[in-house]
Parts: structure tokens; sequence; C-alpha cells
């Protein structure tokens, strides 16, 4: 292998080499408009039923190794290479089965502009009306959202205890008609659904600083003996009483403490006065606002029910709470029970209406969740790995095709947790 | 002019077309070359070895018969300068023949036997007269084959042959001998032709030439031009071959020119009724019926691929040494061998005589390709002039599969040497093949 | 005692090693069209598969075959590097690895090592791939220029978002722009690669040309129905015919050595190739077709020989010699 040989086989690489390389720039420089042209046009089909834009982009970041089921996320944007929001594509297995969805997310990750399920073999699906009722639902939702029935049987479906009778649906209110020592009014509301006490709130307001006594408490400028703070112990007994239903089965001794509960040690008194106060409103039908409106004339206990015209919203759940199946313990993603065969509802009404959580209340304890150790004493304390704080929507979704609803809303967390995770990563 | 060759189909990767690398320098007159001392073996053509006539310490001149012939197949010798000689011993050429050989030292003075005279008439030589001369003056086939000149046109005219080929094909690497001699006396080549076809008894001449040589065929036509009144019996022609590698052997002339193959072992003049000639017999012929001039110096040409080639004049029986000195550059060379590049002999020993059948001496730098395992690529079946597989016998040899060897006809190989050339491996095919085929003809099998 | 020194004395230019250089050389711009369109990642597939081709031939030869080599040959460079152009991007080490282990011994070693192989050996490992790793052999998205992106080397990636091909412009189609296997796409390319290798000598053409011929004669009959340019263009592109037609077709070892037999096996492997492609999928018109018709070199070159001055072939009638 003389000189001249390698001298040689070196240059004809070098010559070809060269020339390759200029070809192939040449030809990509030319393609490229063609190139992105067809990637967007194979991206407005794809999405433009989700969300029309000028072009998009798919992102590229770390974030999405961190959820496998999100296929790809592509950012949109306007002519004036704003961004219009991202377009997120799911697919994943949950407890209802496969499901495929394409959803389109604000630009601040907040609301969820719309959400199609693509039909795959296998796979859940919406029918064409059913698509359009659940968008009805969603579309302008802030995200994260929750079957309305879910909130329901993570804490009120306990089978053992019955509700108390008479009891009307509504929010209602009852507090103390002077604040304490330090400034705090004390307030219970509770909202009842379909006759059933679901959610028990008790906190306290304090108009010379300003926080409630639960914010207090969790930031420490309100201290209880004991290891368990105010806020807990509240939320515990709150709970406890969504669970039995009735604020005589929280057996308050008559030093107002009670000994059935765990970690809750301290007087409760005003709470069981102020729970008793809310049923007895709720059998009257005087709604939280009546109350709130009939407490300047602080005596006032107007006791003349004004008919409720809250609408009522007809819950797809089962009726019975026998039909369900029980919750397990510990779960942060509820056992799902919709699959099975959802009971027809009571009202034959299919469109239902959303109800949503006012969005400045928050629910009390639930950003960090309290999971109390006992079988019925659980109350879980997050929907697919989401704090019932952060759940900003409840809808009622389709009945008739709950698994569907309940996946798809599996998805749209999904999306949701992406897009928290990374806006942060971002911003 | 439709060229000739005796393949058809594709080259092989080198063209093994050696013609367009050659340079040659196209002098007029060469240059005569003097010894100080020529070695005259005995045995310098095909056929029984003269028999010296001369003893040590005589004093002979130049032409003078110094071993007689022996027999019809035989041919005599003669001194190719004038000296004393000192030795007659045996010596061993590089082609494996061991004989005597007359050592005469050159006295320098030039003195010519005085047998040699110009002839009268030369024209009005009768075939018998031709053929008594040719046996006299020792001329054998010196292209290589060694035959002496007497004996084949006996057995040509025995044969009938019609028409008599002058190999002016050239197509061994560097070799330029016959080149010039066409070039500037192509005329007295002519003559000889012609002289042979009466000796022969053929009626056609024919001369076959490489299409490189331009100048070359031009000679020959004029020649041809000039000569033809003369022997309005005979007809004289030149046909032009491609330039390919081994384009002169005898059985790919006929091949070419008749369309009849025939094997190593058949005479084109019992196959083809055609005799074929090499150009520097026809040349000494002529000098031998013209002056009387027994074969005593032939052109050689010293070239390689080192250098220019030139041709010398050379006295027969220069040492090969003596020659080289005189080149500049020889001795760089890693091989000399004796004959053409291809065919040749390396050298070891450069106290060689230049014997009547050498062609030239080339000069090698010596490329010894790497070798390597055989890549199957078929350039050799390619090259094969004669068709054979040389990859595939190789590996039957190599195995020692004689059976197998059986189908693949390896007495058709005419050891041009072509095989070997162009295997990217390295490979000696055509040695192996060759020592093959003399096996098996010795032995029956490998 | 000197070494005795054989005629001829003078040698062809050309030895094996030089015709192996000239391979990979030709093979430059395949090569570059990798790296260009998969970045880092194809040099550092194409610097292993190389390597270790060279490494496990060597290996072999030495300890199983026991072979001393006194000079080695580069053939394993370029089976190791077809066998790499012929992979997609997604493909991880240790599957290539693999291939290259199960090439380099069952397309040579096993057969006696270079110049005795049935099978083309890089084909064979290709073959090998698509059977054993199938799902590392989806084409994969070219990730665009300069990619670094080095992740799933070693696991293999699992196939991603793959635009259709048969969308591309010509332009593109040309240049190779489209998802694929790594070096197989632009035919312009091998064009270059094919007319480098006809300038150096080393390529034959007939087998190429007969076995493309009857390609793009199979194109009407396999595609009824879809006849447009660019519907060629892509049937040519996607089934690798050009590339096989350049490398594999033109590899000395495994195809017969005379020029029929040459045209005989490109007809086969030209008719073999539209079938398969046609009724399976295209990688496998591409790589089995040679496969199959290597088997049958040998008895092509048993039966289709030159013919020896003074004797007749075989088919030919018992007339006279001379």
């Amino acid at each position: 292998m003389t000189r001249t040989i390698i001298r040689r086989l070196l240059f004809c690489s070098l010559v070809l080499i060269l020339v390759s390389g200029l070809f192939l720039s040449v030809c990509a420089y030319s393609t490229e408009k063609t190139r992105k042209a067809a990637v967007q046009r194979q991206f407005r089909e794809t999405y433009g039923m989700i969300l029309l834009a000028d072009h998009y982009e798919e992102l590229d970041t770390e974030v999405l190794s961190h959820y496998p089921d999100i296929l790809s996320v592509v950012a949109a944007y306007n002519e004036a290479d704003e961004l219009e929001g991202y377009v997120i594509e799911v697919k994943t297995t949950t407890p209802q089965g496969e499901i495929h969805t394409q959803m389109s997310i604000s630009e601040d990750g907040e609301t969820l502009m719309a959400l199609r399920v693509i039909e795959e073999e296998g796979g859940l699906s919406f029918s064409s009306t059913e698509q359009s009722i659940f968008n009805d639902e969603v579309t302008g939702a802030r995200i994260p959202i929750a079957l309305a029935s879910q909130m329901l049987p993570e804490i009120a479906f306990q089978m053992e205890y019955d509700s108390l009778p008479g009891l009307r649906d509504g929010t209602y209110y009852a507090q103390t008609d002077k604040p304490d020592d330090y400034g705090y009014r004390d307030y219970v509301e509770i909202t009842v659904t379909a006759g059933r006490i679901v959610r028990v709130v008790w906190d306290a307001d304090n108009e010379v600083e300003g926080m409630t006594r639960q914010e207090a408490s969790i930031n420490g400028f309100y201290t209880i003996s004991g290891d368990v703070s105010w806020a807990q112990q509240a939320y515990t007994i709150a709970n406890r009483l969504v669970v039995v239903q009735d604020p005589l089965k929280l057996a308050v001794k008559s030093d107002g403490t009670t000994e059935i509960i765990d970690g809750v040690t301290m007087n409760v008194r005003t709470f069981v006065q102020l729970a008793d106060e809310c049923i007895l409103h709720s059998r009257e039908g005087f709604t939280k606002d009546d109350y709130l409106a009939s407490i300047v004339p602080q005596e006032d206990e107007s006791l003349t029910p004004t008919p409720t015209s809250s609408p009522t919203p007809t819950m797809t759940s089962p009726a019975n709470p026998e039909d369900d199946p029980s919750w397990g313990a510990d779960s942060p993603t509820p056992e799902m029970t919709m699959t099975p065969t959802p009971t027809p509802t009571p009202t034959p009404t299919l469109v239902p209406t959303a109800t949503p959580i006012p969005t400045d209340s928050p629910v009390i304890g639930g950003e960090d969740g309290v999971i109390i150790d006992g079988d019925s004493n659980v109350v879980a304390d997050s929907i697919d790995g989401l704090p019932f704080s952060e759940i900003r929507t409840q809808i009622n979704g389709v009945s008739g095709n709950d698994a569907t609803t309940r996946a798809a809303i599996t998805t749209v967390n999904m999306a949701y947790k992406f897009m928290r995770e990374y806006l942060n990563w971002v911003g | 002019m439709k060229k000739l060759s005796f393949i058809k189909g594709m080259l092989p990767a080198d063209g093994l077309d050696f013609a367009h690398k050659r340079l040659v320098m196209k002098e007029a007159v060469l240059e005569v070359f003097t010894p100080k001392e020529v070695i005259l073996p005995m045995v310098q053509h095909h056929g029984r070895a003269a028999i010296p006539v001369v003893a040590v310490g005589d004093s002979v001149t130049c032409g003078q018969m110094i071993a007689r012939e022996d027999g019809n197949l035989s041919a005599p010798v003669h001194a190719s300068c004038s000296g004393i000689v000192t030795k007659i011993d045996l010596i061993r050429l590089p082609n494996r023949i061991q004989c005597k050989a007359i050592w005469i030292k050159n006295d320098l003075r030039r003195r010519v036997s005085p047998n040699i005279t110009p002839r009268q008439n030369p024209d009005m030589m009768k075939p018998d007269a031709i053929r008594s001369l040719l046996f006299a003056s020792g001329i054998v086939g010196m292209g290589g084959e060694g035959y002496p000149t007497y004996a084949k046109c006996l057995r040509a005219q025995a044969f009938g042959v019609r028409t008599l080929v002058v190999n002016v094909t050239q197509s061994e690497p560097f070799l330029a001998c016959d080149l010039h001699i066409v070039r500037t006396t192509a005329d007295k080549v002519l003559f000889g032709a012609a002289a042979l076809a009466g000796a022969t008894g053929a009626k056609r001449i024919v001369f076959c030439i490489e299409d490189a040589w331009n100048e070359e065929i031009i000679s020959i036509q004029n020649a041809i031009a000039k000569i033809r009144d003369q022997y309005i019996d005979r007809s004289f022609g030149i046909k032009v071959f491609r330039s390919r590698f081994p384009q002169g052997c005898q059985q790919l002339l006929m091949k070419a020119l008749f369309d009849v193959e025939i094997s190593p072992d058949q005479l084109p003049e019992v196959a083809c009724k055609t005799v074929i000639f090499n150009t520097s017999t026809c040349y000494a012929v002529s000098e031998m019926i013209e002056r009387n001039q027994p074969l005593t110096s032939r052109v050689v040409t010293i070239s390689g691929d080192t250098m220019t080639g030139h041709n010398v004049v050379v006295p027969i029986g220069t040492t090969v040494d003596e020659l080289l000195e005189r080149v500049p550059g020889a001795h760089s060379a890693q091989r000399v061998v004796w004959g053409g590049a291809m065919t040749g002999v390396a050298l070891h020993d450069l106290k060689v005589p230049i014997i009547k059948t050498t062609t030239a001496i080339s000069v090698i730098r010596g490329y010894e390709p790497a070798l390597t395992p055989c890549i199957h690529c078929g350039a050799c079946t390619h090259a094969c002039p004669v068709g054979l597989e040389p990859n595939y016998i190789n590996r039957f040899i190599e195995m020692g599969a004689s059976e197998a060897l059986a189908s693949e006809s390896i007495q058709a190989c005419i050891a041009c040497g072509a095989c070997s050339y162009v295997c990217p491996a390295g490979i000696a095919l055509s040695t192996n093949i060759a020592k093959a085929a003399y096996r098996i003809r010795k032995r029956g099998s490998i | 005692m000197i070494q005795k020194q054989l005629a001829p004395h003078i040698h062809a230019s050309q030895n094996a090693s030089e015709r192996y250089l000239n391979m990979c050389v030709a093979l430059m711009p395949c090569i570059v069209s990798a790296i260009f369109y998969y970045g880092i990642r194809a040099i550092i597939l194409l610097a292993v598969g190389a390597l270790s081709f060279f490494t496990s031939d060597y290996l072999f030869a030495k300890y199983l075959r026991k072979e001393t080599m006194e000079q080695y040959d580069q053939s394993s460079f370029v089976s190791g590097i077809l066998l790499v152009l012929m992979v997609p991007a997604s493909t991880s080490i240790w599957a290539l690895l693999v291939g290259i282990l199960f090439a380099s011994f069952f397309g040579k070693q096993c057969f006696g090592g270079v110049g005795c192989n049935v099978f083309n050996p890089a084909l064979l490992g290709r073959a090998f791939l698509e059977l054993f790793f199938p799902n590392q052999m989806t084409p994969v998205e070219y990730p665009g220029i300069f990619s670094l992106r080095t992740d799933t080397l070693l696991t293999g990636a699992t196939s991603n978002v793959v635009t259709d091909q048969s969308a591309s412009t010509i332009m593109e189609t040309l240049s190779g722009r489209y998802s694929g296997m790594m070096g197989v796409a632009s035919i312009v390319l091998i064009g270059l690669s094919i007319v480098y290798l006809l300038v150096r000598k080393l390529y034959k053409p007939e087998a190429p040309l007969a076995y493309l011929f009857v390609v793009v004669l199979g194109y009407f009959p396999a595609c009824w129905g879809q006849f447009s340019f660019e519907h060629f263009l892509f049937w040519l592109t996607s089934g690798g015919f050009v590339f096989i037609a350049a490398f594999a077709l033109s590899d000395c070892t495994t195809m017969p050595i005379c020029k029929s037999g040459r045209i005989v096996f490109g007809v086969g492997a030209g008719i073999l190739a539209v079938f398969l492609n046609r009724f399976t999928y295209p990688v496998l018109g591409m790589v089995f077709p040679v496969l199959m018709m290597n088997m049958i070199t040998p008895i092509f070159d048993f039966y289709i020989r030159p013919r020896v001055f003074g004797k007749q072939q075989w088919y030919e009638k018992k007339g006279e010699s001379v």
C-alpha cells in the first residue's frame, strides 16, 4: 500500500464527501420550505379541529419523559407569533379502559379549550352527540376537572351511614353570633346533594387579621396545644361529619371533646352547634344566601324558608349507595365504580348543568390531603393524583357513558399536571 | 482497417494493453554493441546441441562457424566477434538448459570471415538453395521459440502451407526490437519473408502488427508497395491487431486470422496451412541471402519500467552484465529479466549470455504484490485468453483435487502470465497452473 | 538462497486491499447522507459497525480458523459499513453488535473467510436483524441535520410518529429527505457512488443493469393503478433497489464470474425483488432476493463458463473441433 495510493484514496474520498455534502445542503435548503409547509399541513389536519392556528411547533422537553402516556405536545401560534395554546395528545389506559384524546389548553395552562376523543379499536369513545355534550361541558372550563359525582363518593358514600331525612339540596351556612377573644368568628357551611351532606367546611373569619383561622393555623399564626394543628383537626371533624351524616354520631361529650375521632382532641362544641343549625336550615331550605342576607339584623333568624331556586344538578350516580361497590382505602385515585352499570337517574332529563365550585373557596385542608388511618374513616385526598384543592371544575359528565367521561377527565388531568410542570420549568 | 483480436468482449481491468505505456526511442541508427567477451552456448535452439569444431586457444573471425549442426533438427553456431577461444565449458542457461558453451575473448579487431560477401542475384535463388543456405546460417526462430528455420521450412513445405505470417505484434511489455527493424528496414524484412515464402511454398504473406504502431504500419505498406511487382505470384497483406497481451501467441493468431482453435500440441502448419516467422528471423534470412551473413547479432531491447527503452544491436553471446554497464540506472533495479517482462526469467547471476532467441533485457523495479486470499473477483478469468478459469484451477491445485482438475482442461494453458498479472490478491496463478500442467503431463495427476 | 522470482515480473497496479478501500471511498456519499440526516448517532453507529466487524472477523479468523494472514484486506470494513447503512437510526448498539457477530460468523468465517463466502455478509446481517429485532428496524423520522440525539443508543427507540413518505416531493425523495434506513435514502448520491466505481473500473454493470431493468419493468404490474412519477420514484427509493444495485450486486465474491451468469443473476434478483416488495414489505424485497440468488451463484459458476480454446460448451452440439 504505497503512499501514492493512500493519497489518491484520500483525495477521492474528500472530493466525494464535498460533492455529496454540497448536494445534500442544496437539496435541504430548497426543500426546507416545502417540508415545513408539509409538516404544518399535517399538523393542521391533525389538530385543526381542536385548535386552529397559523403554525404549530412540536414541543421537545425533558418534562415529556415523565409522562410516557402523553404522545405529543404541540404549541400553536397565530400569525403574530404569539402563543395561542397547546394541543396535547394523550393515550392512556385507565381503569375504565384505553382512551386516546386530543385536547387544547390555553397558553397559561389553566383552561381547557376543546377536547376530542379519538376513536380507536378497543378503546373508549364518544358518539357524536355525546361528544358535543361533553364539549359543551368542558369548553372553557378551568382545569383540572373532576366529575361532580366523583367528589361525592370519595367523601360521602360510606355505606354504613344513612343520611338524615328531610335535607334539601343546596348550600347552608351558620355562624356564631359574636367573634371570640381573638376576633375569629366561626362558621360552618354544609353542602347537601341528593339528600346527603357532601361537603362540610368549618372555618373562622377574622375581620381584624384578615386571615381565616385555617390559614392562620396553617401558616403558624394560630397554634393550639397538642401535635395536631387546628386546621387539621377542623378538617378531620368536618370530614367525619360528611361520613357520618349526623352531628350526633360525632359523639361529642359534655366538655366539648370527642374520643372517637383520631387526632381531634380540641373543643368542637362550636362546630356541633353550628352544624346542627345548618342542618336545620337545610330542612327548611334556608340557603346560605338567605342566611347571609338575613345577618344584618343579627338576631334575626328568619325561619321563613325562601324556596330554593338553585338549579338542582341531576346526578347520574346511582341513588342507592348500596349499588356502589365499596371504596378502596388509601387510594389517591378512586376505584372507579361508574363502569359496571350506571343505573338510570331519578330524573329523566339528560341535560345536567354543571355546578362549578366557587373558585375562591378552597377545600379546606385539601392541598395537603389528610388520610386518616382506619377503614371507614378514609378520606381520599386526591383525584388522578391531584389534591382536591387543585380541582377547579366539576362537571356532570355525559350520562350513559361515564366510563369515557371519567377516562377523558383522567387525560385532562394528566395534561394539567404536565402543563403545571412544564410551565414551572419554563417560567 | 478492421482490427482483429483474440477475445471479443470486455477488457480486464488493466487492459493488458502494454502498448500505450511503452516509450520507445525512435532511433534511426542503432548502436552496435562491442562486448569484451562473448559466451556462445551450443544449445540456442530447439533441437540437438551443436558440436564445437574449434578448440581452446583458436583464433576465430566474426562469422566463422565454431560449432556445426548435429542432424537435421539442429543449427550451427557462428562466432559473433573475432578473437580467441578462451574456454569451452558447461553452462546453465536461465531457461534451464545445460550445455556446453564457447567463450571467446574479443580482440577488437573486427576481423570478418571471408565467406561473407554480397551475393549476386539474390532474387534468383531457388527454394532448395535457400533452404541449404538457411541450414548453414544457423538461423533459428528468433522470437523465442528457437526452432531451426531450415527444419521449419522443410516441415512447412511438407505440409503444404499456403500462408506465411510475419509476426510483428510485440505484445510483450517493453519490447521494441522487431518494431525497429520494421520501421527502418522494412524492405529487407519483406525480402526475407518473400524468400522464406519461396522456401516453404507459401503464396500469401501476411504481416501481423498491433494498432499502436502507426509508423511501422506505414513503413510496411510502403515496402510492400515497392516489392509487390517483383513477386507477382505472391500476395502481400497487413493485418492490424488490437494492442492486447498476448496477441502474438501462435494459437491466438490462428484464432484471430482464421477462426480456428488449435491446442498447444497442434501445429499451425497442419491445422491452418500457415507457417509463422518472427520479424528478426526474416531480417536475418535476408541478411544471409544478400550478404551471406550468418546469424551473429540481433537487435535487443533494453527497457523496463524505470527507463525509456532503447534498442541495441548486440552480438550474440554478449553477457548481460556488460550490456547493462552501459545502461544508466540499471543497477538500481530489483530485477533483471532475460526476455520479456511477462514471460521472461529473472536473472540472479548477470553473467549470462544473450542467445539467438533473446529479444529483450527488461529491467524491472520489482513490484511485489501483497499476498491476500483469493477474493473470487474473476479478473483472471477475464484476462485468460484461452478461456480457462484460473481462480478455480488454483483452488483445485491447492486442494489437490485431481479429478476436478480433469474437467478444467489446463492443458490448454499457454503460460502467458496474464492471470497472475491481473490478480489483485497477488497469487502466482500462472506458475501454479504451469507446474500442475507439467505434473499432469508427466505423472497423470497432481 | 535467493527467493525465486516468478514470471510475470510486472503486475497490475490494483491489489485486493486497494479494491476494498476504493469500495469504502465509494460508500462515502452514502455515509455523508447518513451523517447529514441522522447526526452524531450515525457517526457512532458507523464507527461501531465497521470496527466491530473488523474485530470479529479478525478474531474468528485467527482463533477459529487458525489462519495466519500476512496482509489483511479491508473487506470487513466494507461489509460493516454496508450493514450499518442499511439499518434505521433507531437501532441500538447492542442489536447492531449481535447482527454483526452473526453476519461475520455465518456470512463469512464459517465458509472460509474472505473470498469464500457464499452470501453477502452485510445482507445476511440485515436479514438477521430484520427477523430478530423487528421493532427496532422500523424507520425513524430523521431528527434533523446535525442532530445530537444519542439517547436510546443502548436500548433502541420505540417507533415515533413518522411522516408519510409518499407525500414527499420529488426533490425530497431524490435527496433522501425521508424517513427510512440510514444510508439508503438518496438515489442521486448512490448514483455518484456508481460513477466513482465505474471510473475506478471496479464495477461490472451487467448484473445491476439487468436488475434495475427488471425492477423498473416490474413497477407497472406491481403498482397497477397508481402510476405517477412521484410514485415511481417512491417505488425505486423505498425499495432500496438502487442501493442494492450499486453495492450488493457489485460485490465480486458473491457474484458469478461470467457475464451471462451475472445477467441471469440480475434478472432473477429483480423478479424476486419486485415480488417480495409488492407482497411483503420493502425491506424484505431489498435483502432477500440477493441472498437467494447468492445461493445459486456456485451453480452459475459451474455451468456458465467461458469457452476454452478448442473445446465446446456443454450446451453446444457435439461437433468437430479442429
